[in-house]
């Protein structure tokens, strides 16, 4: 008989992974014999999850890089910078569901599979390889594609799940088929090593690697919805779940920007010159897309797909700028972005009249004069989403503004400028609604002490972070010291 | 000699196979033609000395994954008429992709970067090892995560596909078996003195 | 290689064939016989016994028969996957016996090491057997689709569910033969079991035994578990369309998987070609692989005249509610016995070669 010694790997930087596993597992199995008034606990459960994951994260960052598995798992202060919004990405998530997935069936998988989706997102924030990029990716594609369908009774739902997962299948297909190419040409998985590999790669290699670039790159860019990749954002937002919606709009992106970052400054490198091309236009055409077309929305949840749209880019700015401040300028960008849009997410799923979830522009008429506290909130959310000074939004789009002029790139930085008050229009029209519009049908809010922390714990950040960002700023500069 | 027939037969079975897939109108013959090509594939796997890995192409791929195919296929009224509409007003734009896209793979390929030379042949160093324990011996040390995170990726797909299908209607009457098993006939038969 | 080398190869490759697709043809047609005495027997009535001595020839005279008959094909039938069905099942079953090993000669002490008889003998040749056995589906599924005829299609739909389902489970039994063997290779498996009854894997894997066992019975759509011919509301399920030559060629699968489930059974859990008591050697290795088969044969005929037909959620259940469970129960069972101190010690005398 053959005898295979199989070596435990080193596994204590997977803890938090680990942790998070077996939680959503053992979530998936508790509720089945949680009885029906109870359920609720099953979401409390996952939010401890988030938060002791969030501590064991803590606990194991340290200022150096540690590669476990083989190389397979690289845990870094980005990494455990970037886990730490996802946490709280889906932490808010679970706050923002607990009232309305209430009436649903099958909690106990909806809430399992948010921490599944978070345990994707880990992975590919600690990805050192194509491997496990691309599992991670697959993982919380998966969720994600699930919990936008969850509520299947609903057409435009599972419409949405559906046009998600064809074209979220697509983009995996083109993501593997650039892996492929890179892999042809260097003969390696590993991130630094295929970095170096199409340094010294000779000119006849150059097709097949901008070949492999450029899936690579339109494999990703659907991922963090970039134009013209982004034709799922506004039906997938629109169909799912607010509180999906919510968490499909922080955590997915964090960890798709990171991946974005890690394959921009070790893979592709050598190729700067040419995927600063691309992106640049791409970043044009998405700024433009997002910011344009928010304007003809009447529905407040395609509005914020789009605004995610635009958002998203602005953080490209950072990417583009390929520096060390340009990269903290996207984590920055996504701390703020992180609680900015959760609290508008709360404001909108805590509107409901009638029984009936307020989703329309109108609905939001006359807000100011029944809850003045949640006007201002919501005042507060949109003036950051518009980057209008001494909020946090502000700052998110100074540190990445700042750092592409600083790459030589002016006129992107002004064509940005230039959107940016594009953007800024259908901001101010919702406040318009908000404060000058009469109330039309009567107010019936969904609250809960839970949401409403939520929208004071969210408001008081932006603020705070608009106020003193100085901390922010240096913890991201801190967080990618690593990366460049 | 021998082994060259072979692997010309086997890929130009695949490939007319695969053609075959895309070609024929009916749903079931390309799905019986995808069948057909994996077999081939695993065919060339097997003249590579890579059994283990062509037996796994069959046992997965035409024993299970096929089957659920076929199956979902069968069920399916496919409209032939429908899938065609439209197929000549975006043939321009879907045409122009993919000659793009073609001319760019060819000229990657060609380019010399993938050619024979640059990668020398393996000739069958592998007979003599045994695939199944050298994979093992791979896949549970140096691709364990991956292998874990694979796996949980299946139970997601599982669970959700279970999550979205499972319907339990409260209209419709349900058996319950364990109840059905455990029957004492004491109770439902009663014995009448005549 | 000359060419004279390769037709020799060719030609003992092609006797090695004929030798056993032969007794496999025969022995087929003898099952459907011994079936119909055995049910008869058990019936208390007489069975076939008119057709030559004790109805001997019974078995030619269907052949026969069946062969003479017009085949029909309905017209509105998909004619090529029609024709290309029973062929398409019966294949799969043929080319399956290409590994299994009928034990170990030395051709009368003519070889100095014992060859094992088998066509090849594959290092992974419990794979082959699985992914080969589960391509006879396509058979069915093509017989019932082709036929365009409700009642086939039905039938070939609860073929595919039952025999997916229970691939499963059959799938984790084999896994646990492995876990003690250590090698997929069926010759590897027998002689990991040598020395006596008390070695077989039916022992340790007691629970596991009668899954696979059971799931063979599925597998193969036998009674009880006949619901894809279900004559009671579908007819007779995938093959009501059928008639002459093109049915038998549908009895000849069914058979022909019926031996093989039962020698692979008999290989990998009672001790393959090996005698229960070592003083038993004497008698040939493949006299006992046969006889342990017959058995089990005999067991699937058994079964068939005692258990009344599942009705289908009964059948799904079992499938994945017991089998499956018990059978992931046992490959946790023989994992953490393994690398117990004092259990590794009961699970290592089944293990050889364990260092242990």
């Amino acid at each position: 008989m053959t005898q295979v010694t199989f070596p435990l790997p080193d596994v204590i930087p997977l803890i938090p992974e680990m942790f998070v596993a077996v939680m959503a597992m053992a979530i998936l199995l508790w509720d089945l014999f949680l009885p029906k008034e109870r359920k609720q606990w099953s979401a409390y459960a996952a939010m401890a999850t988030c938060a002791v994951a969030a501590a064991l994260t803590l606990k194991l960052a340290s200022p150096d890089s540690v590669n476990a598995f083989y190389g397979f798992f690289i845990l870094d202060p980005f990494a455990s910078y970037a886990k730490l919004l996802i946490y709280a990405g889906t932490f808010f998530g679970i706050v923002l569901s607990l009232d309305y997935m209430k009436d649903e069936p099958n909690t106990g998988e909806y809430y399992s599979l948010m921490l599944f989706g978070t345990l994707g997102m880990m992975l590919m924030t600690s990805a050192p390889n194509f491997v496990t990029l691309y599992l991670g990716l697959e993982l919380m594609a998966l969720c994600t594609y699930v919990l936008v369908g969850y509520q299947r009774d609903v057409l435009r739902s599972s419409e949405a799940a559906l046009k998600y997962f064809i074209l979220g299948s697509l983009a995996s297909g083109f993501l593997l088929y650039g892996i492929s190419f890179i892999y042809g040409v260097t003969g390696t998985f590993d991130f630094a090593k295929a970095g170096i590999g199409i340094a010294h790669a000779g000119a006849d290699a150059h097709m097949a690697l901008m070949l492999g670039m450029v899936f690579l790159l339109a494999g990703m860019c659907f991922k963090v919805s970039i134009a013209p990749f982004h034709m799922w954002t506004p039906d997938a937002y629109e169909g799912a779940p607010t509180p999906i919606t919510a968490f499909m709009s922080i955590g997915p992106k964090v960890a798709g920007l990171v991946i974005f970052i890690r394959v921009l400054a070790d893979v592709l490198p050598a190729l700067q010159v040419d995927y600063t091309t691309i992106l640049t236009w791409l970043a044009v055409l998405t700024m433009a897309v997002g910011n344009l077309a928010a304007i003809a929305q009447r529905n407040i949840k395609r509005m914020l797909a789009y605004s995610t749209i635009g958002h998203i880019g602005f953080a490209m700015l950072g990417l583009i700028a390929a520096n060390a401040d340009g990269y903290a300028g996207v984590l920055v960008y996504l701390t703020v972005y992180l609680f900015m849009n959760m609290g508008a997410f709360a404001i909108i799923i805590l509107m409901r009249r009638e029984g009936i979830q307020g989703e329309l522009l109108d609905d939001f008429a006359g807000l100011s004069r029944v809850r003045p506290g949640y006007a201002l909130a919501m005042g507060l959310f949109l003036f950051s989403l518009a980057g209008i000074p001494f909020l946090g939004g502000f700052w998110a789009k100074y540190v990445v503004f700042i750092a592409v002029v600083e790459a030589g790139h002016l006129y992107l930085a002004l064509t940005a400028l230039l959107f940016s008050a594009v953007g800024a229009f259908y901001y101010l029209r919702v406040i318009k609604y908000i404060y000058f519009d009469e109330e039309r049908v009567a107010f019936d809010f969904a609250e809960s002490r839970l949401m409403q922390a939520t929208v004071a714990v969210t408001a008081i950040a932006v603020v705070a972070l608009g106020l003193f960002p100085g901390p922010m700023i240096d913890i991201c500069k801190a967080a990618i010291s690593n990366i460049i | 000699m021998l082994e060259l027939g072979f692997f010309y037969m086997f890929a130009g079975l695949a490939v007319m196979a695969a053609l075959g897939v895309v070609m024929s109108r009916n749903t079931v013959h390309s799905v019986m033609f995808l069948i057909f090509c994996f077999f081939n594939a695993a065919g060339l796997f097997f003249l590579l000395d890579a059994e283990f890995i062509g037996i796994l192409l069959i046992l997965i791929y035409v024993g299970a994954v096929m089957v659920l195919f076929m199956f979902v296929v069968m069920m399916l009224e496919v409209n032939f008429a429908g899938l065609r509409e439209g197929f000549l007003r975006y043939l321009p734009i879907g045409g122009m992709i993919a000659l793009v896209l073609f001319i760019e793979i060819v000229a990657a390929g060609s380019s010399g970067i993938f050619s024979p030379e640059g990668m020398p042949d393996p000739g069958h160093a592998a007979q003599h090892v045994n695939n199944t324990v050298e994979i093992g011996k791979v896949l549970y040390t140096r691709y364990l995560l991956g292998f874990e995170v694979a796996a949980i990726i299946l139970l997601v797909a599982l669970i959700g596909s279970v999550v979205l299908t499972l319907r339990v209607r409260k209209d419709a009457k349900y058996q319950n078996i364990s109840r059905q098993v455990n029957v004492d006939p004491a109770d439902r038969l009663r014995k009448v003195k005549m | 290689m000359s060419w004279l080398d390769t037709a020799i190869t060719a030609g003992i490759w092609a006797l090695e064939v004929l030798a056993i697709a032969i007794p496999v043809a025969l022995s087929v047609a003898y099952i459907t016989y011994a079936e119909r005495r055995v049910i008869g027997w058990m019936q208390i009535r007489k069975g076939c016994n008119r057709v030559g001595w004790a109805g001997l020839l019974q078995p030619i005279a269907d052949g026969l028969k069946l062969f003479l008959k017009e085949t029909i094909i309905p017209t509105t039938a998909n004619k090529f996957l029609f024709v290309a069905a029973p062929v398409m099942s019966l294949l799969p079953v043929l080319v399956a016996f290409a590994v299994v090993p009928f034990g170990e000669t030395t051709l009368g002490g003519l070889w100095e090491v014992a060859h094992v008889m088998a066509i090849s003998n594959l290092n992974i040749g419990v794979l082959y057997v699985m992914a080969i056995s589960s391509l006879g589906i396509y058979g069915i599924l093509m017989a019932g689709w082709a036929s365009n005829s409700k009642y086939a299609f039905l039938g070939a739909i609860r073929a595919t569910c039952q025999m997916v389902s229970y691939e499963i489970a059959m799938g984790f039994a084999i896994v646990c033969v492995l876990m003690l063997s250590g090698s997929l290779n069926l010759a590897e498996i027998v002689r990991a079991q040598s020395g006596g009854f008390w070695h077989w894997y039916f022992i340790p894997l007691f629970p596991v035994f009668l899954v696979y066992f059971i799931s063979g019975v599925a597998e193969t759509n036998r009674s009880p578990f006949d619901l894809t011919e279900g004559e009671s509301e579908i007819v007779a399920g995938f093959f009501v369309e059928y008639s002459g030559m093109w049915f038998a060629t549908f009895s000849l699968a069914e058979y022909g998987a019926m031996i093989l489930i039962s020698l692979i059974t008999a290989i990998m859990f009672l001790g393959g070609w090996h005698a229960p008591f070592p003083f038993l050697d004497v008698i040939p290795g493949t006299v006992w692989l046969l006889g342990k088969t017959a058995f089990l044969i005999f067991m699937f005929i058994w079964f068939r005249a005692t258990f009344p037909r599942y009705r289908y959620d009964q059948l799904m259940r079992l499938g994945w509610k017991v089998f499956l469970p018990v059978t992931l129960v046992w490959i946790a069972v023989i994992g953490i016995s393994i690398y117990t101190p004092v259990l590794s010690d009961i699970i290592g005398f089944w293990r050889p070669g364990s260092a242990l």
